[in-house]
């Protein structure tokens, strides 16, 4: 236990010279067909990095608990509904990477899909209180399906707390 | 009890104290996580993600790399600054710095890492480090700037130092030469220079270069810029005048100061080094002296261009060795509000001895303190050393070097003070107490016929001695070294008259201290009231008042007038609060704003309503985004976001004219409700048509050749065919720039010079050699546009950035909203935007227009047949009398008429004009014998421009390919007249049903289809 702390100690130390906030970003790309979501999110620097880190280093599963956790914090605060019931996702991929690269900082990257069919349909994605900074934005890769949106046009993220709101024609 | 509960805290108070003393100062260094972390005030863009570093005195935030969400280009500057105060946490601070960041000759850095390299934890300084590669500032100058520092194989980096306890931030700079061979500094000598240039520069290969390096200091418009001796606060001035005597190169034109500060309300700005052996103005000593002195901390402003100071410190070494690392230091100093709080700092960093200037000063009637007051510190040559303010108390103190000094004290409502010696000896106090002759008193009532109490502008005028007349007014009137208020003057030779002082009035009163004399009081609301004059006496200590009654001058029933470029403290280069902005909006009677501030959505609505001012002005949310040399576009209405810190999110670095008008329209209501409008488009710089090489003939852009292609934009989004023509709105009409409004004309007779063969003809349209036109007008672009059948609609706008001397309303727009909605709350935004999409607006310097054709108005389609039966009725108030009507047909001059003076206000004609085809036809009213005067006064001294600088730069050698026509060039000062011009009425000849345009179609190419972000490509290229 004491190795473990002291090992703790070492990797706390040099990273509390750096602190920087967590900061998560949602992007729903329409699609024709489909409906496509990135979450990335990076974890703000501290205890909770540090042994996340550790154990990253040090257990036997390398690094698929970080990624595990990590994803899940990412997924934490949103909420997604097509036509009022929760959106059933057909794939789900997650990567975690170093970003920038070498820099120690971990990110992961969570990319959802899910199916859309022809007709007209609603999603709702809510952001619920988020601890780190969210930026979320849409994009129009539809081929002139979304008829209507909110709060903010194609490419033009809102900050933190909110509600996207898209219409597919 | 409720008296007497503080007295409980009373046996804490040892604790606290003991508290404060034993907790020791710290800097530190952060990531913004929360709003609470931000400091807020007039000039703040800090935001969440960026950096704090502070300690117990001040506070800065640097802004977090990627594109700069400030003035220039990208992020890693000091955004934001300002001292601790207490209850300022949250953004409740009062920063008023626009943006420091370094310069490395003619580029700044592109950072790409920005680190915290020590949080203070430890006791020492705190410190945020930028590391990046170099990037163009201005693209314009990229070649040149290449050529001397070849910034490809440097690694750039600063580190932003705060110590425990200091009001100074301390700022290493450092170049590295990353390249396995010496690294020369200039880089290229002058023969491969012009090799790089690729084109003749004569006497090139005679000079010698050097690479100055140092910051850019943009302070926000509330600060009033000092530096010591020759300047004082006429520093923009003082550094052209440097510009005369300029040695040329290797020295860098411009000015030689001890230190760089700023005074403004509650915070000052200072800047400075210490002794160095690479001190830049040292190594050129003998080129600047002895017309003027070098210290070997001396720093070199060579410009204030748009609020960007200049300021070259160092001398980097010839050549730096492989791996080799150069690094200089310069301080960035923050004080309380006047030179003196950042003066005192400077003196301990340079351990300067000290004793104490300090004293009182108050009213000779009363005793009342004299607060806001400047003492002006001079040496015995008169030259202005510093400046301390009095506070609330009278009481003013600072630290001197010992020494002989005068002071002077200025006040704007007194005399300024003569010379008073006095000395200080090292740790001692020189004390004064001053008793100062008191101002007068006025009162004034304004109402309109109805008896209300109307927003409206007083101003009171004097006359300065006979004896004085044709001399620069700074010169006699005013002393612009010592702070005074310029008052600005007639420009006339015939007339003697000055502004002695001027208000808005919000509801009509006014109850102001004025200096002493004899004068005219004037009262006024805009274009549609006559002038009120009356002579008033106001003797020292005097209380007068008088009550005036402004008459309308003449009827715009259906019509509402508008501003539609509008400036507040919200950009940068401005002072401005809202609230005395939509003040003087209402006051020059204007009924419709739009709040346009630079890269910042802002909205008048509460200041209307807290001022009272909804029976008078209505406004929408707009934005003029500003592009660094791409030009400046509107956009209103907008949307505000509230949430975020400039109002919305946008960008405009490296983006095309497309992408900017899209985000614009984005921003806004879609293209049906909200207007994109390209601003002052022939001002240099600043304006996209000149910057994107318009041709004024064609309306089509057209590649540049010899040294005006090297001294150009050159990135992908400046490609020709990026021009964009999809925009709705053409500004014709801005500020005083009476320049911009037509081509330029040979002036008869032709003034002695050399000129090139063959000689301008008088009176003609200047060319240049490639006959193209050399000084193109903004009204001659909008016909090109309309008789090729792209049809804007033209406005005229003040894009005031202040009030007097740069008002709102002038020139303005008459836009109809529709018979009988010409009155507050009667009338919408989209009612306004209806009208100008429709082309129903007159854009006027006074005179109002009322053109019809076949009885139809401005905007319609009016089948004609062969003639067109023109009716046109010009009106104006009695300052604005108007000699000329001019009707234009298809662009060109079809009849002008002169009109009578007696009928110079009131003028009505019909016209029969044959048409030998579709037709569009405009009417322009001018009174060029009419001086807008005290209304309105004239544009009397130039700002810096491009010209200017490029004459310093080129002293030894010879730029003059830069300049179209010699020494020929529109003159940039002088009285605003009245002038009006219309939007076109659209003659169907042919009775096809349509305005078929005189000439082809521009060029429209399909909207170039953008990459548009994939993420699911995203999500490949992440790798684990």
């Amino acid at each position: 236990m004491k190795t473990a702390v002291a090992i703790l100690m070492l990797l706390a130390g040099p990273a509390g010279a750096h602190t920087f906030p967590g900061e998560r970003q949602v992007v729903v790309q329409a699609e024709a067909s489909t409906l496509a979501v990135l979450i990335t999110f990076r974890p703000p620097s501290g205890l909770f990095s540090d042994v996340l880190e550790l154990d990253a280093r040090f257990s036997l599963g390398g690094t698929r608990l970080v990624k595990t956790v990590l994803a899940a914090r990412a997924l934490a605060v949103l909420a997604m509904r097509l036509d009022g019931t929760p959106l059933v996702t057909s794939d789900a991929q997650v990567k975690l990477v170093e970003d920038p690269p070498d820099s120690g900082r971990r990110l992961v990257a969570v990319l959802l899909t899910a199916e859309v069919p022809p007709g007209a349909h609603k999603l709702e994605l809510d952001v619920a209180s988020p601890v780190e900074p969210t930026a979320t934005l849409w994009l129009d890769r539809s081929g002139g399906r979304i008829a209507d949106y909110g709060p903010r046009p194609a490419g033009v993220p809102f900050q933190d707390r909110g509600r996207l709101v898209l219409e597919w024609r | 009890m409720r008296r007497l509960w503080p007295l409980l805290l009373v046996p804490l108070l040892p604790l606290l104290a003991a508290c404060d003393a034993d907790v020791p100062a710290r800097a530190t260094a952060q990531r913004i996580e929360t709003r609470a972390q931000l400091i807020g005030g007039p000039k703040a863009l800090g935001q969440i993600g960026d950096y704090l570093l502070e300690n117990d005195r001040i506070r800065v935030i640097v802004h977090g790399p990627g594109i700069s969400r400030a003035n220039t280009l990208y992020g890693g500057t000091i955004i934001d600054a300002d001292l601790q105060r207490p209850g300022a946490s949250g953004g409740r601070g009062n920063d008023q710095l626009g943006e420091l960041l370094p310069s490395f000759n003619l580029e700044i850095m592109n950072p790409v890492t920005v680190r915290i390299t020590s949080d203070g934890a430890d006791g020492g300084p705190a410190v945020i480090t930028v590391e990046g590669k170099a990037a163009d500032l201005l693209q314009m100058v990229a070649t040149l700037s290449k050529g001397l520092l070849f910034s490809p194989e440097l690694q750039l980096k600063e580190e932003l130092r705060l110590r425990p306890g200091a009001n100074y931030v301390e700022i290493v700079t450092s170049i590295t030469n990353t390249a396995q061979a010496e690294h020369p500094l200039p880089f290229l000598d002058p023969p491969e220079l012009q090799d790089l240039f690729g084109t003749e520069i004569p006497d090139i290969e005679n000079i010698e270069f050097s690479v100055p390096v140092g910051h850019l200091l943009i302070f926000g418009g509330e600060n009033q810029a000092f530096t010591p001796g020759i300047a004082g606060f006429n520093v923009k001035y003082a550094i052209e005048d440097t510009y005369a005597t300029a040695s040329g190169f290797p020295a860098f034109p411009g000015m030689v100061a001890e230190y760089l500060a700023t005074r403004s309300r509650g915070i000052s700005y200072g800047f400075m080094t210490l002794a160095s052996p690479n001190n830049y103005p040292t190594a050129y000593r003998h080129l600047y002296e002895p017309r003027q002195e070098v210290t070997e901390h001396s720093l070199l402003l060579p410009y204030v261009y748009s609020a960007i100071t200049g300021v070259y410190t160092t001398n980097p070494p010839p050549q730096l060795a492989p791996g080799e690392t150069f690094a200089w230091t310069s301080y960035f100093i923050i004080g309380r509000g006047d030179v003196a709080s950042v003066v005192d700092v400077m003196h301990e960093l340079r351990e300067t001895p000290t004793g104490i200037f300090a004293g009182r000063l108050v009213d000779a009637r009363d005793q009342a303190p004299v607060a806001g007051a400047m003492i002006m510190v001079l040496d015995p040559a008169g030259r202005v050393v510093n400046q301390l303010d009095s506070d609330d108390n009278g009481a003013f103190l600072g630290h001197l070097a010992p020494g002989s000094y005068l002071y002077r004290i200025v006040t704007h409502v007194r005399d300024t003070t003569p010379s008073t010696s006095f000395k200080i000896e090292a740790g001692r106090t020189t004390s004064i107490l001053a008793e100062l002759d008191p101002p007068a008193r006025i009162a004034v009532q304004v109402v309109d016929e109805l008896g209300r109490e109307v927003p409206s502008k007083v101003s009171l005028i004097g006359r300065y001695q006979a004896q004085d007349q044709g001399k620069d007014p700074r010169t006699f009137l005013y002393d612009l070294r010592l702070g005074e208020r310029p008052r600005s003057t007639t420009m006339d030779p015939d007339r003697n008259e000055f502004i002695e002082a001027s208000w808005y009035l919000h509801d009509g009163t006014l109850n102001a201290e004025v200096r002493p004399g004899s004068y005219d009081l004037a009262v006024m609301r805009g274009v549609e009231y006559d002038l009120h004059e009356e002579p008033v006496m106001l003797a020292p200590g005097a209380f007068v008042s008088r009550r005036v009654v402004l008459r309308r001058a003449f009827e715009t029933p259906g019509y509402v007038t508008a501003d539609l470029h509008l400036h507040s403290a919200n950009s940068m280069d401005s002072s401005v609060t809202l609230g005395e902005r939509v003040t003087s909006i209402a006051a020059e009677g204007i009924e419709f704003a739009a709040s346009t501030d630079h890269n910042f959505i802002t909205d008048y609505q509460q200041p209307i309503a807290e001022l009272g001012l909804s029976p008078w002005l209505t406004a929408t949310v707009g934005i003029e985004l500003t592009s660094l040399e791409m030009g400046h576009f509107n956009a209103y209405p907008l949307r505000l976001d509230p949430g975020s810190v400039r109002g919305g999110t946008f960008n405009w670095v490296g983006e095309t004219p497309d992408s900017m008008f899209r985000q614009l329209r984005a921003l806004g209501f879609g293209r049906d409700r909200t207007l994109v409008q390209v601003n002052h488009p022939r001002d240099g710089v600043q304006g996209y048509f000149s910057q994107f090489n318009l041709a004024a003939d064609s309306g089509e852009v057209e590649a540049r050749s010899g040294l005006r292609a090297i001294f150009a934009p050159y990135k992908p989004e400046f490609a020709p065919e990026n021009f964009s023509y999809d925009f709705d709105v053409l500004e014709i009409l801005n500020a005083k720039r009476m320049d911009l409004i037509h081509h330029y004309r040979v002036p008869d007779p032709l003034p002695p010079g050399e000129y090139p063969e063959p000689p301008p003809v008088p009176g003609e349209i200047l060319r240049d050699a490639a006959g193209k036109v050399a000084f193109p007008g903004q009204v001659e672009d909008w016909f090109t546009f309309l008789s090729r059948g792209a049809v804007y609609t033209a406005v005229g706008n003040s894009d005031s950035h202040e009030t007097f001397g740069d008002e709102p309303g002038w020139p303005r727009n008459f836009v109809w909203v529709g018979e009988g909605k010409d009155q507050a709350g009667a009338y919408t935004p989209d009612d306004v935007v209806a009208g100008i999409k429709a082309g129903r607006v007159v854009a006027s310097y006074g005179p109002m227009i009322d053109l019809t054709v076949e009885g139809q108005p401005l905007g319609s389609l009016v089948s004609t047949g062969g003639s067109a039966e023109v009716a046109v009725r010009v009106t104006s108030a009695s300052f604005a009398p108007v000699d000329t009507l001019i009707l234009y047909v298809n662009g060109e001059v079809a009849r002008e008429i002169p009109i009578p003076s007696a009928r110079a206000h009131d003028f009505s004609t019909e016209v029969t004009l044959p048409l030998d085809r579709d037709a569009f036809i405009v009417a322009e009213a001018t009174g060029r014998s009419g001086n807008l005067f005290p209304i309105l006064p004239p544009q009397e001294f130039e700002p810096l421009n491009v010209d200017k600088v490029i004459n310093a730069l080129s002293a030894g050698f010879d730029l003059t390919g830069l300049s179209p026509a010699g020494d020929l060039k529109p003159e940039r000062i002088g009285i605003v007249y009245p002038l009006a011009i219309t939007n076109p009425i659209f003659c169907d000849r042919d009775g096809n049903g349509r305005f078929d345009a005189p000439r082809p179609s521009l060029p429209r190419r399909p909207s170039a289809k953008r990459a548009e972000p994939d993420v699911r490509a995203t999500f490949e290229g992440l790798v684990e």
